[in-house]
């Protein structure tokens, strides 16, 4: 025989278990729209049945069940895309990073244009050709020594313009790096509290999500392995760099001296950047190195028109000639005096011979040894189009991975995302089975009523 | 496929913001004009309008090296045109001077008119253009001829231009080419250049007036003034020649110009016709996007729940 109140208990557990369903149906909606939020749902289970304890059962057949209770509340979540997205989110952090510092240093070198670079040299070879059909003409000398000038500073900015990209690419770097050290601060400390959570035998499931967040932010600076331990705890780490030990909760701090591990996500985007603006400058000075070694010795095998042998023409004064585009300057003496630039040759010192500016206007078809034997505007049109190529591909490649990674977000959203339509369906189904539950105590209460207060004893 | 609210949203975003880059895209060849405005739009392009611009510029400098030339040239041939006249005249006064039925007073009016024309072959000379002399070879600054024609100043340095890649042209024709041609014989040697030597010898044969002078006049010196006017016909022929190849290569590359601008403008000139269609088709599909959005982020089984 069993207890007269059970049907009290069963109806009372299928309250609890609707209000508990609601609960989790208002915590989902609330979160809708939370980043990092996983729907959760109450897992229902009827609970274990009641066996009547009686010799040969006379009264009731079989088992009698107790109603329902909630056996815990479930993330929905799938394990293997959380993997595939960061994957991807690596490489796309990779690509963006190089995407944007490329973007900038087109943007540096204003090509094409009418004012990059390649005009002023076409500028400066077209008045030494000007000069040379007018020597004695002090107005073109001057035109000469300004539209060096011009040159001059052009390959001067665009250098110092590169120099500070590098040093916000370098800043950038730093800033990341403290960021990877923070979030494998706040993954550790979620390690413990999950742990702790866990073991206590409940499902800490926000705080997990909290975790999981921090890792798909962790995924777009550096790519990482995770292991999971079992209880809860994870480990991290970057290549061979133990970032996060999940059995002692230590966090290894990452430096820049680490950075050999990390080989995708912004951290590696922004290495990869900077190796290749290091190298379109290493081309610049080369260009700007040729082109002052070049235009200096023929300057200096001319004559002036005080008929003294020509001075350097690009360097910081007489006897120090500029060595690349970061110091490169036309030497002061001749900018001041426009009589000290050599456009007569050696062998006739004469103020209309202009022999030698010719020899220098040539100079801008002359295949160049020292670079390559090309000359100096194929040589800097052929670094335009590598930085062209590079920043095209870094397009082409963030374009692919935002397609791919959203793609597999929306996967992960349609497994792990909050459905208003759905939740609102829950909820009245919860609603109802409330209202059935509430139902069956009255009653209960009505049959109880009549079995103890209106029966005559 | 379990649809959420916030895959919705997402999609509708990333396709809204898809459609306003490439309507931004059009906007920005349509009000700049250009096709490729930064190297990663397309680096082939870009390499070439590079190419382009650079031989155009190079192409643009021997054009005004060509029109410079034609008119230092034109400056030398007028010259020699004035030079060819003042001979002429000479040689007229020579034939003149030559007749011995002429008295001394005659032969002295003769003599003072070439002392005239010696003085205007000088100021030929001594001819400027843009203050530059032009037969005074490299010393372009200085007076080349003194009064008496002498060679002061000048030199044989020759002004090469450049009118193409590696072709150069001799503009210059200096003071001794022009004016002391070894086709001369002078009679007295003076130290002068040899035409003015010549007309220094014609003005002295005509002040004296003795028989060997007379027979000089119709016998040496009518030779030399030949050869001189020889020699200044050859030299304007030459300039001349020089002028009409200028001519043709200026033709020619007025041809190339233009059709480097047509190849410039076909590489990066944005197709209008086609840029407009572009824009209006995206604009309208942006329309819709925005429409549907509006509509489908709407609603939920909310809205029909009582």
């Amino acid at each position: 025989m069993y207890s007269t109140f059970l049907g009290l208990e069963t109806a009372r557990r299928g309250l609890a278990t609707a209000r508990n369903g609601m609960d989790v149906t208002g915590h989902n909606v609330a979160n809708a729209s939370t980043t990092g939020y996983t729907r959760q749902r109450a897992d229902q289970v009827a609970s274990d049945p009641y066996t009547v304890p009686s010799l040969g059962k006379p009264v009731t057949a079989g088992q009698l069940g107790t109603g329902v209770t909630v056996e815990q509340i479930e993330r929905i979540r799938d394990n293997f895309l959380d993997g595939q997205i960061r994957t991807e989110t690596s490489k796309l952090g990779n690509w963006q990073a190089q995407n944007d510092a490329l973007s900038e240093i087109e943007t540096i070198f204003t090509e094409p244009s009418d004012n990059g670079l390649s005009t002023l040299m076409s500028n400066f070879f077209s008045s030494w050709q000007e000069l040379s059909k007018n020597a004695e003409s002090s107005p073109l000398r001057t035109t000469v020594v300004q539209n060096a000038v011009s040159l001059a500073n052009g390959f001067k900015h665009t250098y110092t313009q590169l120099e500070t990209v590098k040093d916000n690419l370098n800043q950038l770097m730093t800033i990341d790096i403290n960021d990877i050290n923070s979030k494998a601060q706040q993954i550790a400390d979620l390690n413990t509290q999950i742990v702790n959570i866990k073991a206590a035998g409940d499902q800490p499931n926000d705080l997990m999500d909290k975790r999981d967040l921090l890792l798909d932010d962790l995924s777009k600076l550096t790519n990482y392995t995770v292991t999971d331990h079992g209880n809860g705890s994870i480990s991290i780490d970057i290549g061979s760099f133990n970032l996060v030990d999940g059995l002692t909760q230590s966090v290894g701090s990452f430096s820049s001296t680490d950075l050999t591990n990390v080989t995708d996500g912004a951290l590696n985007g922004i290495n990869q950047a900077l190796t290749k603006l290091q190298s379109y400058e290493a081309d610049l000075n080369t260009l700007a190195a040729n082109l002052i070694k070049t235009v200096n010795d023929a300057h200096t095998g001319g004559i002036d028109l005080n008929g003294n042998a020509g001075e350097i023409f690009f360097g910081s004064n007489a006897s120090t000639a500029s060595t690349d585009a970061s110091d490169i300057a036309v030497n002061p003496d001749i900018q001041n005096d426009v009589n000290l630039v050599a456009a007569a040759d050696s062998s006739d010192p004469s103020p209309g011979n202009g022999t030698n500016a010719l020899a220098i206007a040539d100079l801008q078809s002359t295949l160049i040894s020292g670079l390559s034997n090309v000359t100096f505007s194929d040589y800097y049109k052929n670094l335009i189009a590598r930085l062209g190529v590079d920043s095209q591909e870094s397009d082409r490649m963030v374009s692919n991975q935002q397609a791919l990674v959203d793609q597999l977000t929306n996967r992960k959203d349609s497994i792990s995302g909050v459905s208003l339509d759905e939740e609102m369906t829950n909820l009245m189904q919860y609603q109802y089975a409330y209202q059935g539950a509430a139902r069956v105590v009255t009653i209960l209460d009505s049959m109880l009523d009549t079995l103890i207060n209106k029966m005559a004893v | 496929m379990r649809v959420t609210n916030n895959m919705i949203s997402r999609t509708v975003l990333n396709n809204l913001s898809a459609d306003l880059s490439r309507l931004q895209k059009t906007q920005d060849q349509m009000s700049s004009g250009q096709v490729v405005s930064r190297p990663s739009d397309d680096p082939v392009v870009t390499a070439r309008v590079m190419t382009l611009d650079s031989v155009m510029a190079q192409h643009d400098q021997y054009d005004r090296n060509m029109n410079d030339a034609q008119a230092w040239l034109e400056t030398t041939d007028k010259a020699l045109g004035s030079l060819t006249s003042a001979l002429q005249r000479a040689r007229t006064l020579t034939i003149a001077g030559a007749n011995d039925s002429l008295s001394s007073t005659d032969r002295n009016a003769l003599a003072q008119e070439i002392d005239q024309l010696t003085g205007n072959v000088v100021q030929i000379a001594n001819t400027s253009y843009a203050n530059r002399y032009i037969f005074a070879g490299t010393k372009t600054t200085t007076v080349p001829f003194d009064s008496s024609g002498n060679y002061v100043a000048g030199n044989t340095g020759t002004l090469d231009w450049e009118v193409s890649q590696g072709v150069k042209i001799t503009v210059n024709i200096d003071g001794n080419n022009a004016f002391n041609p070894t086709s001369i014989t002078p009679i007295t040697s003076d130290g002068s250049s040899r035409i003015f030597n010549m007309l220094h010898d014609l003005k002295a044969a005509l002040t004296n007036g003795t028989s060997a002078d007379i027979a000089n006049l119709s016998g040496k010196i009518l030779g030399n003034l030949d050869s001189a006017i020889d020699n200044t016909l050859n030299l304007r022929a030459e300039v001349g020649a020089k002028s009409n190849r200028l001519q043709m290569a200026l033709n020619q590359s007025a041809a190339e110009t233009l059709n480097y601008k047509e190849l410039k403008s076909k590489l990066n000139d944005v197709d209008m016709v086609k840029a407009i269609t572009d824009f209006n088709m995206q604009e309208s599909v942006y329309q819709a996007a925005l429409n549907t959005a509006a509509q489908i982020i709407q609603p939920s089984l909310l809205n029909f729940l009582k």
